[in-house]
């Protein structure tokens, strides 16, 4: 191995680097430009703000894993806390932690891109070759639907019964044992994550990594990034130690991550006019509960093998939404469910018969529909602001009403809202009274575990911050290559958009070296 | 955990006035104290003794779950906070503070008590008036009390046998056959 970990919490002293490119997150961007770059003969060094954690240290233990390997110690939400945002932060970013189900960007989805906000050259064609590549290398391959757990049987089977569309997912995995805990970091590395590909193609090829780094801000002169300022954290306090580091690069990348991103930008005072930091998508989650008579036991078993896009497309002035299944185990569980005392030790107790479903709304499609807002608070933090709007509201409803027949469909005894005053459905009969819950902000849970958007690529720098090569308007040695650069969200999973995004991005950015 | 004074403005003057009135005026209150079992790194006293009687009636003991405070949920709360962003210790303080002081009292007899001196029947019917309030900044206060309490609870492997969990898979010999999961249809 030519490159290098290096704890940044452990330098002694402050150092500067001097490098062709830096990349600044080693998530499914970061990661699979660093490797692209680095195998070219740059000289790469990337900046990660978590820590290298591995294998030998993912116990599969909530307790463990969310504080380890989540944003903000798994705490991360917006404002109002109405929307737990689950993101990643170690060495992989998300990749680390997400649920392995990968998907290509829908074309439908390139041509809105291309029609609305002005997206050029960008297309299921051209994209091909770099999809084929990380299909290739990071295993992405379909899950046999023989080895689906039982809740998702209750998602494939509900939809049979219902005649609605349904499809065994893909993931990107290799020697998969089926054990349930993607999401707690892959004990046995099956998932093939960045951090057991790319990271280590990158650090194969020269790659310096800086861990416990948080880039600050990047010093701009002109048109011009000259350095990154950089600080190193306290692994236990994930305070800064005091040591700095500037990195001085020919070129700068922003692999950050659709919240921490935009941020760094906004740090560096680079607001594109108001942009960054807007229209950031969520693709805002809302879940039902099922009981059934035999245990489903979705603590185990690959969480995702089963999704549906039968509601993806739902007519003009409508959100639409897909269906996927969740991983259940106790903390994620209690923390979705937050009915009082009693209440929601009666729920949990039953937790080897609940099956859950998610519905995930596809946001920023809509005219009119601008998402959330990443922005800086005066103490330095991040802040996310969501408003759920009505159509929002009406995609929720829809959702769950939908959730709710699948699993009536597939045998369910007892489907639950998450509202606080659980909505109980035994047969379809109930469902207007689920048509009458409360929808909305704070009235039930909701989720994101794809963050997206608030460094918009297009043609018109009035409406974008990066352009169709994924290089900033102004800026012109600055690149975004990651999920910040998505105009609208996807509908789909975005890691593999994420990943052949930045497979493409490679000779782009070599080339401005 | 971001209840900010500019979130307080944004939910508007019910709110602002709701945190004035437990943030000032009645903070004299005394607060029933609670010896934590180590020494805390990021709460004050005050606020952890709130946050103990409050996580002991988020989660009740009984039904053969430990009460909360035998699984010193409250002294994980603050090494967590210890090892966030101090706004965030200092919010969740704020947030205690607003539930010790006067609301709780003034909803049961016009009298400002505090949520500790509350019998635990009125504690919970203090904590669901803020649950189900129609004031969003109540319903976010909940929501971080009800998220934190919950998580360090349930994430303890103590209660993995009371939720029928039987925890994560031994994979310490991985030369042995991994364990084939059985897929139990619905």
């Amino acid at each position: 191995m030519k490159g290098a970990v290096i704890r940044t919490d452990e330098l002694t002293r402050d150092e500067e680097v001097r490098c062709d490119v830096c990349v600044i997150g080693s998530g499914a961007g970061g990661a699979v430009l660093a490797a692209g770059l680095a195998e070219r003969g740059l000289r790469v060094v990337m900046l990660e703000e978590g820590g290298h954690h591995t294998k030998s240290e993912f116990d599969m233990r909530e307790g463990t894993a969310y504080p380890m390997l989540y944003q903000e110690r798994g705490m991360r939400a917006t404002a109002d806390l109405a929307i737990t945002i689950l993101q990643g932060r170690s060495v992989g970013g998300s990749t680390t932690i997400n649920w392995t189900t990968c998907f290509r960007t829908p074309d439908s989805i390139f041509e809105h891109w291309r029609r609305v906000h002005g997206v050029e050259g960008l297309d299921a064609a051209s994209l091909t070759p770099h999809f084929e590549a990380v299909e290739e290398r990071l295993s992405i391959h379909e899950w046999p639907l023989a080895l689906a757990n039982a809740n998702n049987r209750v998602l494939w089977d509900g939809c049979e019964k219902l005649g609605w569309e349904a499809a065994p997912l893909r993931r990107n995995v290799k020697s998969c044992v089926n054990s349930g805990y993607c999401g707690m970091g892959c004990p046995i590395d099956a998932k093939q994550s960045t951090l057991v590909t790319y990271v280590p193609d990158a650090l194969e090829a020269g790659l310096q990594l800086y861990v416990h780094c948080r880039a600050e801000r990047l010093e701009v002169a002109g048109a011009r990034v000259l350095a990154i300022h950089a600080v190193a954290l306290d692994p236990i306090s994930d305070r800064p130690t005091g040591r700095r580091l500037i990195i001085r690069p020919k070129v700068a990348v922003s692999s950050a991550g659709a919240i921490n991103g935009p941020a760094l930008l906004l740090r560096s005072g680079l607001d594109a006019n108001g942009r960054v930091g807007r229209r950031t998508f969520l693709h805002p989650v809302v879940a039902m509960a099922a009981f059934f008579d035999e245990p489903v036991r979705a603590f185990y078993g690959a969480p995702q093998s089963v999704g549906s896009h039968h509601f993806a497309s739902r007519g003009a002035n409508k959100i639409g939404f897909f269906l996927e299944t969740p991983p259940i185990h106790p903390m994620l569980a209690a923390t979705a469910f937050g009915g009082f005392g009693r209440t929601q030790q009666d729920f949990l107790r039953r937790l080897p018969y609940l099956g859950v479903l998610i519905a995930l709304s596809i946001d920023g499609l809509l005219p009119g529909d601008e998402g959330g807002r990443v922005s800086l608070r005066r103490d330095g933090r991040i802040r996310v602001d969501y408003p759920v709007g009505e159509s929002l509201v009406e995609s929720f409803r829809a959702s769950s009403l939908a959730m709710a027949r699948i699993q009536l469909a597939a045998g369910a005894k007892e489907v639950s809202s998450l509202h606080p005053e659980p909505v109980i459905l035994r047969s379809e009969a109930d469902l207007p009274r689920l048509e009458a819950a409360p929808f909305g902000s704070l009235q039930h849970p909701i989720f994101t575990a794809h963050q997206m958007g608030g460094c918009a690529m297009g043609s018109d720098p009035a409406t974008s911050v990066v352009d169709s090569t994924l290089r900033h308007h102004q800026i012109h040695n600055l690149f975004v290559v990651d999920g910040s650069v998505f105009p609208t969200s996807l509908g789909v999973n975005p890691s593999e958009t994420i990943y052949a995004l930045a497979h493409w991005a490679r000779d782009r950015v070599a080339a401005a070296v | 955990m971001s209840i900010s004074r500019r979130t307080l403005v944004r939910y508007g003057v019910g709110g602002a006035l709701v945190l004035a009135a437990g943030g000032t005026g009645l903070a004299l209150q005394r607060t029933t104290s609670r010896a934590p079992s180590r020494p805390l790194r990021a709460l004050d006293s005050r606020s952890f003794s709130i946050l103990v009687a409050v996580a002991d009636r988020i989660i009740p003991v009984g039904g053969g779950f430990p009460a909360a405070s035998e699984l010193q949920v409250a002294e994980a709360i603050d090494e967590l906070l210890a090892r966030s962003h101090p706004a965030v210790a200092a919010e969740v303080s704020q947030v205690l503070a607003l539930l010790e002081n006067g609301l709780a009292g003034l909803l049961f007899d016009g009298r400002p008590r505090t949520f500790t001196s509350l019998e635990p029947a009125e504690q919970d019917a203090a904590l669901q008036a803020w649950q189900g309030s129609s004031l969003a900044i109540r319903r976010t206060a909940y929501k971080a009390l009800h998220g934190l309490c919950a998580a360090v609870y349930y994430a303890s492997p103590s209660i993995d046998g009371l939720v029928g969990y039987p925890g994560p898979p031994d994979y310490g010999n991985l030369a042995a056959p991994a364990p084939r999961v059985e897929s139990a249809g619905p």
